[in-house]
């Protein structure tokens, strides 16, 4: 399947297509024109509504079955109309994620940030108990997240076990840090606020 | 008997609203720092259309049109990740008329047998009534509503089905939907935002007990 396989041409202009260069498909391999927003294309053109909808339904990984509001497991069985299926897209492969089952998982902050290592609290989220501390080598986070390890971060780390594509499970660990925008002004007038609120509420001199 | 982990679980947050689909781009999402430069890398791009984009991160399968925004991931290690993906990006595209989210549980569990696997169904919905006139009746789906225990307007929905990703085994889907509370005058995104922040704990906590308490109540 070629990337410009278009059913209906006269639907989609081939411009609206995603450049060649971003094709898994076609082997290519991940580049920096990811890093390029797609701005600059004729847009003129809007796809039919029951277009959108078709490609809509045609991947989910949990349910064969669709969507109406916010409810994944419905709206079912709304197939495009054979022998029209409007928009052909990149060849790409589909939605296949390996799963994982965690054993254990936590919320993490960092406290302190040492030279290879950082002290973090850990509060359970799979079964509530007291909050823990660790200490967490440096080398167990991956290396674009290494300048988000400062005072106050928040983290999430899993334990547990990953069945990959190929049928092989392994016992995994994961760290993922938050990345959150900065606070905005209102944010931090609000939050100002709600902090005022709160010692008015404790009746503390 | 059932076994007691899921084989395949995952979870989807849906909004509705007014979205502009072109902007939601992995390299948008990588300037504005909110995923990673190697998840900008690796994403697969599937379409970039004013109507609709969708593109897949190896954690994290994004599909966006103009009234719908849908994220899922099957990785539970990332489920407050893409919660931080969806606050990140409404905070930034904080005049997006949201007035709808859907934050959905999603399990598939595998029975020990076919006859386990019927007598399940059985249960759940009695087949007496039904064998008067069909011939073989077997449960494709089951839908059940209820009102949200919280203050917040919406319902819960809970459907369990045969699953179609394990045999022979059982789906069960929560969905736990949000409205504002004037959805279709709702301005921005605060309203929906300050919901999936204050719930997100407590839905996750009652997708699980409800999913167990119906396993296990009908085994």
């Amino acid at each position: 399947m070629s990337l410009t396989s278009l059913i209906n041409d006269s639907i989609v202009p081939e411009e609206t297509i995603v450049p060649e260069e971003t094709a898994v498909g076609n082997q290519i391999s991940p580049s920096k024109k990811h890093l390029q927003l797609i701005i600059d294309r004729d847009f003129s053109k809007e796809l039919p509504r029951e277009a959108v909808r078709s490609y809509l339904t045609k991947i989910s990984f949990e349910s064969e079955e669709k969507y109406v509001n916010t409810d994944i497991a419905k709206e079912t069985h709304i197939v495009p109309e054979k022998g029209r299926e409007f928009i052909t897209l990149i060849e790409s492969k589909p939605y296949k994620p390996d799963y994982f089952l965690s054993l254990q998982k936590w919320e993490c902050s960092v406290i302190e940030v040492m030279k290879d290592y950082f002290i973090a609290k850990l509060v359970d989220l799979t079964e509530p108990g007291p909050d823990e501390q660790a200490e967490i080598p440096l080398e167990e986070v991956s290396p674009e997240d290494l300048d988000l390890i400062v005072p106050g971060a928040i983290f999430y780390w899993n334990i547990g076990y990953e069945d990959e594509s190929n049928g092989q499970r392994k016992r995994t660990s994961i760290i993922r840090f938050r990345r959150l925008p900065a606070w905005s002004q209102s944010e931090i007038k609000e939050a100002q606020k709600e902090a005022e609120k709160f010692r008015k509420s404790l009746k503390w001199e | 008997m059932v076994q007691e982990n899921p084989k395949i679980q995952g979870l989807s947050i849906v909004l509705i609203g007014d979205f502009n689909p072109k902007i939601f781009q992995p390299a948008w999402f990588g300037m504005e720092g909110l995923i990673a430069r190697k998840d900008v890398e690796d994403a697969e791009i599937q379409i970039v259309h004013p109507d609709i984009v969708k593109f897949n991160l190896k954690w994290l399968s994004f599909n966006v049109t103009r009234e719908r925004l849908i994220v899922e991931t099957a990785q539970e290690p990332y489920y407050e990740v893409m919660r931080d993906l969806v606050l990140g990006t409404f905070k930034i595209l904080r005049h997006t008329p949201i007035k709808m989210m859907g934050i959905n549980h999603t399990r598939h569990f595998l029975m020990d047998s076919e006859e386990e696997w019927h007598k399940f169904g059985d249960k759940l919905a009695p087949k007496e009534c039904w064998k008067r006139i069909l011939k073989k009746p077997g449960m494709r789906s089951l839908t059940i509503e209820d009102i949200r225990p919280d203050s917040f307007k919406g319902y819960i929905r809970v459907t369990v089905a045969p699953s179609v990703k394990t045999h022979p085994g059982v789906f069960f889907q929560v969905n736990d939907h949000f409205e504002t509370k004037d959805p279709e005058n709702t301005i921005g995104t605060d309203e929906i935002i300050s919901i999936l922040e204050h719930v997100w704990d407590d839905s996750s906590k009652r997708g699980k007990e409800i999913i167990k308490t119906i396993l296990l109540e009908n085994q």
